[in-house]
Order: structure tokens, then sequence, then C-alpha cells
């Protein structure tokens, strides 16, 4: 058991600014739940006037000002989704390197007093600064809202939420949660002793979490109740989910988010290859095979095309569930890989991704290189290689390996192919 | 006279990339069109004075309207209107030129507003009509296309922003200390 590294959280406890939240959250949820149109044309004229709300944040962002100058467009030449496709994309790069010039921000406003500079986790590759009122930072409460009507949950007055966190920091806190129902909200890390005690203890009627929190809690020999369980952060195996699901008779509910954006699409639980988009808020393009994220809710941040490096099809048409929408089909984003396994079928490799809980992402890379041969790079500082490799072996052979070769290497840094890091890759040939 | 200009952008879209042409290809090409419309084009002076007038986009505006009028109907419809109009270079070019000034060639090239923007304003200095839609709607888009009073508005606030600049650079600084505050979400 690790000693926490994370510096303990400094909330807030005058909890009113919270509360004054809540008719935005309310609305937020609200907007969520609104039917679309059948018709995609039609559907798409719908959300055209929340373009109103990125015409006025690029005017007031000075990085939007300078590149629309620089490109020869103007605000107003934003009416329809379709001429969205003629302003510039951002990407993480941009974020990393004008940041600070993107925010509408009014350095006297009370919003800008309340507002947030914060990095992201980096699990999409390197860390980036995001900026974030007050608004963004109360967001999930409206969406949580949003899909627990959608699942034909209640909760009741004073919930309690669960933030179960398998990250390295051992960061803990308990808050209130003004905006859902007075609730409470309570952090637990693995990393702490005794987590499963304190999580069973908590009771709680949601829990949030990651697959890396799923596979810990997959092996534990109690698990709590709630009624739902909300993962996301990296790939969720399929079978990890259902597994959950039985064991707790919660619905676990997969969803895709960054933090750059906020919540982008969760995954139909009727329809695992589904992932509704978060309309009438979040817009989603598919441009060649990479998703390219929009927000069109108000913020400080405007998020203007901006490039998640995740891949998959965008689709409009009506899901199995009911929901008439856009959807991310074929979504390989969290860079899915699966290896070969030696009984001929495929294991998901993203399933050790717990053993490398203390690494930043893009400071290791494990690679199938043959049948039993596995090629393991690391960046980082890492004390403790032979307890890692013996995890590992362990891991590889509980996943059908029975004597798996890992050659262990020191490299200088990763390469890796676009923005985001690949810590799993399979270079061997399929079997014929 | 209609310009059709759907119809005229899908050609200029599905027309292969040209370089632009030169500006006395370009004289030439515009030209042609007061000659076509049995109207006599402007002298070598005022093509002098226009290039010498503070349009400094002049060439690369030229060379772009040349290009489209050889490759779209914008030429069949731009010598119908002269014809109807009877109006003379002297009267339509400073005019065009005076409008689309802060147009630069790659934006009228590659921009889909610009562009559009630009063919518009031209069809306005030949008294043309768009196809299917009344003056009023034309007037109302041209309106909301205009460049020169979007650049003017970018400048203002970006001046307004810069005017910020060491109070909003202290705002940021506040915010990235209240980082630890919001830590604890993961997204």
């Amino acid at each position: 058991m690790s000693s926490p590294v994370a510096a303990p959280a400094r909330l807030r406890h005058d909890y009113d600014y919270l509360a004054a939240l809540t008719p935005g959250v309310l609305n937020s949820a609200r907007l969520l739940a609104e039917l679309m149109p059948a018709d995609e044309t039609q559907a798409r004229a719908a959300l055209a006037p929340r373009l109103d709300i990125l015409r006025g944040q690029m005017l007031a962002s000075p990085f939007w000002l300078r590149r629309m100058i620089d490109h020869g467009l103007a605000p107003r030449d934003l009416r329809t989704l379709d001429d969205l496709l003629h302003f510039p994309a951002t990407s993480r790069a941009d974020l990393r390197d004008f940041g600070p010039e993107m925010p509408e921000l009014d350095p006297s406003s009370e919003a800008a007093r309340q507002s947030v500079l914060v990095k992201s986790s980096g699990s999409s590759g390197e860390p980036v600064g995001v900026f974030k009122d007050l608004a963004d930072c109360v967001h999930m409460w409206a969406v949580l809202r949003f899909w627990l009507g959608a699942l034909g949950l209640a909760l009741p007055d004073q919930p309690r939420v669960t933030l179960l966190c398998a990250l390295p920091g051992g960061l803990e806190y308990e808050s209130r949660l003004p905006t859902l129902n007075n609730g409470w909200l309570v952090r637990i890390s693995t990393v702490r002793q005794n987590p499963l005690a304190r999580l069973i203890a908590s009771d709680p009627q949601v829990l949030f979490t990651d697959p890396a929190g799923l596979h810990w809690l997959a092996g534990q020999a109690q698990a709590p109740r709630p009624k739902l369980i909300l993962t996301s952060a990296q790939h969720c195996p399929e079978d990890l989910r259902q597994l959950l699901a039985q064991r707790t008779g919660a619905i676990v509910l997969d969803y895709y988010s960054t933090t750059e954006t906020g919540a982008i699409a969760w995954r139909c639980p009727r329809d695992p290859s589904q992932w509704h988009v978060l309309t009438p808020e979040i817009w989603v393009e598919q441009v060649q095979q990479e998703l390219v994220v929009t927000r069109l809710r108000q913020s400080l941040l405007p998020i203007v095309r901006y490039r998640t490096g995740d891949a998959g099809r965008v689709c409009f048409g009506r899901c199995q569930c009911g929901r008439t929408g856009w959807s991310i089909t074929d979504f390989t984003g969290r860079r899915a890989c699966w290896f070969s396994a030696p009984n001929g079928g495929k294991a998901d490799a993203w399933q050790l991704a717990w053993l490398f809980k203390y690494h930043n992402l893009s400071d290791f890379r494990l690679t199938q290189q043959g049948a039993q041969s596995f090629q393991l790079e690391l960046a980082g500082d890492c004390t403790e290689l032979s307890a890692l490799l013996a995890k590992l072996q362990g891991a590889l052979r509980n996943m059908g390996w029975p004597e798996p070769q890992i050659d262990a290497i020191r490299v200088a840094r990763i390469d890796q192919r676009g923005d985001k890091p690949e810590p799993f890759r399979c270079t061997r040939a399929p079997a014929p | 006279m209609t310009f059709d200009l759907a119809r005229i952008r899908k050609q200029i879209e599905q027309a292969p990339l040209s370089a632009p042409l030169p500006v006395d290809l370009g004289t030439a090409a515009v030209s042609d069109l007061w000659r076509l419309a049995n109207l006599a084009p402007a002298d070598d002076k005022y093509w002098r004075q226009w290039a010498r007038a503070n349009w400094p986009n002049f060439a690369q505006q030229l060379g772009m309207l040349a290009h489209f009028l050889a490759i779209s109907d914008l030429r069949v419809a731009s010598v119908a209107a002269l014809r109807a109009g009877r109006a003379s270079a002297a009267e339509v070019l400073p005019q065009f030129l005076d409008r689309v000034q802060p147009l630069t060639g790659e934006m009228v090239r590659a921009n889909v507003f610009r562009q559009e923007e630009f063919l518009r304003r031209w069809a306005e200095a030949l008294q043309g009509q768009i196809e299917g839609e009344t003056p009023v709607d034309s007037a109302r888009r041209l309106q909301s296309l205009d460049y020169r009073k979007t650049l003017a508005e970018l400048h203002e606030a970006e001046e307004a922003r810069k005017r910020e600049f060491n109070a909003r650079a202290q705002a940021l600084k506040e915010a990235a200390e209240r980082d630890a505050a919001a830590r604890g979400w993961r997204e």
C-alpha cells in the first residue's frame, strides 16, 4: 500500500455559492432530456440557434478573435452546423500553447473570480490546463440528473455519491452536493487503507469510477449496492461492465468524457455499440475517422471543433432504446487494444491498466510481439520494476498466457502516434 | 439579370486548383466582359489609376475574378448584366473594389464565406440579382457577410482584450491557484 502523494483537497465549505447554480443544473438536465426531431435536417435546424452561444464566446475570446482575423472569418458566418465545418479545428496543442488566451474572460467579473484552471488528468495524453467556470465545475450533476431520468432511476433526498478512485495520488474528501438534492459526495481512494470497508460504509446510491476502479471492485470479496455505477476515462471491457452489473445489481453506465470538453456521450445500455451524444449541449463531427467536439452551452471556455484524438463514426437514427439523435459507433477512443491470446481468441489489453496506475499513460507501453512475448517500454521513474514485472506476469497468466516472456527496457521517451498515448499495442500478426 | 450563385459556386468548387492569373491577364479577362456586351472597356488610364489606388489586394482580386470568369457561368451572367444595365467599367469596378477591399486572394479562393461575399459584391456592382432571392434578402445576406464591418468589430474587440491583458493574466493566475479547490473530479 503506497502513501498518498496528492496534496490535500482545499474544498470550500460555503455551499451557498453552489446552491445558486441549481437552477442552471436543472435547466441543463431538462435540455438534455428533450427529444430530438426524428428527421436529421430538422434536428440540425433545432440545434442551430445554439450557435448563438458560440458566436458570443468567440467574440470575447482573444484566441478566437485572432484566429478569426487570421482566417477571414466572422462570428456572423456561423449560422448553421454546416457552417461550422469551415471554422478551423482546435487541438490539444492549441490548448497547451494558447490556453490562457482561450477563455472568454472579463477579469473584473464575479465569474472570473470563481473560475479555476484545472490540469487534465493526463489519461488522454500530456496534461493541459483547462479553464472552468463554476457552471462547468457542477455540470456533471446536470448530466447525472439526465441519466438518472433516462434510466428510470430516482434518488432520495440527500443522496450519497461515491467517487472511487484508483489513481496513485490517494486524494480523499467529503463534500456537500447542493446541486444534487443536498446530497453528499465521498471520494475514496483504493490506495489508502481499508478502501473496501469505507466504500461499503459510504453506501452510495451512485458510484463514479473508471475501469481501473471496476477491476479493483471486481476483485473484492464484497461490493456495495448502488443504483448506478458510472465509468469513464478509459476503455471499459464489456465483460467487466456485465460482471459488475451482476455483482452489484446496479446499472453500469460507461460514458465518454474529457476534462477539456466535459461529458460527450454515453453508452447505450440496450445497444452497447451506440454512444449517444449529449445533444443539444454537445455537437460531434466525424472528420475522417476522428471525433471532433463542439460545446453548445454557456461556458467561459469556448470549445469549438476540438479534436479529441478518439476515433468513431457519427450517425443519426433511432436506437433500439427508443432514443432518436446522433450516436457514435465504432468508437475506438481510448486506444482500445486487443492482444492475441494463445487459445486463438483475443484479450482486452486494458484489463492490465490497473497494474500501471502509478505511471503516466505516456510513460509506458506494453507491446505484444509474439505468441508469448511482450515488450515493456518504460520512460518514467519505476523504482519497483521487479515487483511490477512479477505482477504483470501473474496477470498475463490469469488472462491465458502460460509462459509470458516480458522484455523490459528503459527508453528516454515513448514515441506515439498523434496527441494521445498508446500504452498497449499488438504488433503480432493475427493468426491465419 | 440573375446570377445563379449556387451553380457558380459549385462550378468553382469543382474546378481544379490553379495559380492566380497575373494582373495583365486579369485585366484582359475583365475587359472582355465589356467587349462581349458591346460596350467600351476601361482604357489603360483607368487601369493604371486603379492599380495605384488604396486597394492592397487589387492584383489578387483581379486574378481571382478572372479565374472565376473562366471556369464558371459567372462570365455569361456578367455579360448579360452589363448588356441590361450598360454600366461602364469606371462605374462598376471602383465600387466593387472598394467593397471587397480587405479580401485577399487566398480568402476568396479557400474561405467559402468570403468567396460568397466576393461573388455577391460582383453581382451587386453589376446591378444583377441573385437567383431565388428577393433584393431585400440579398442585401441582408451581404450585410451579414460584410467583412469590412467584421474586421472593424474584431479589431475593436481585440484592442479591448489587449487593454485587459494585465488584469486577465492576474485573473488566470488566481484561477490556477484555485485549482486544488476544483480537483477531485475526474471526467
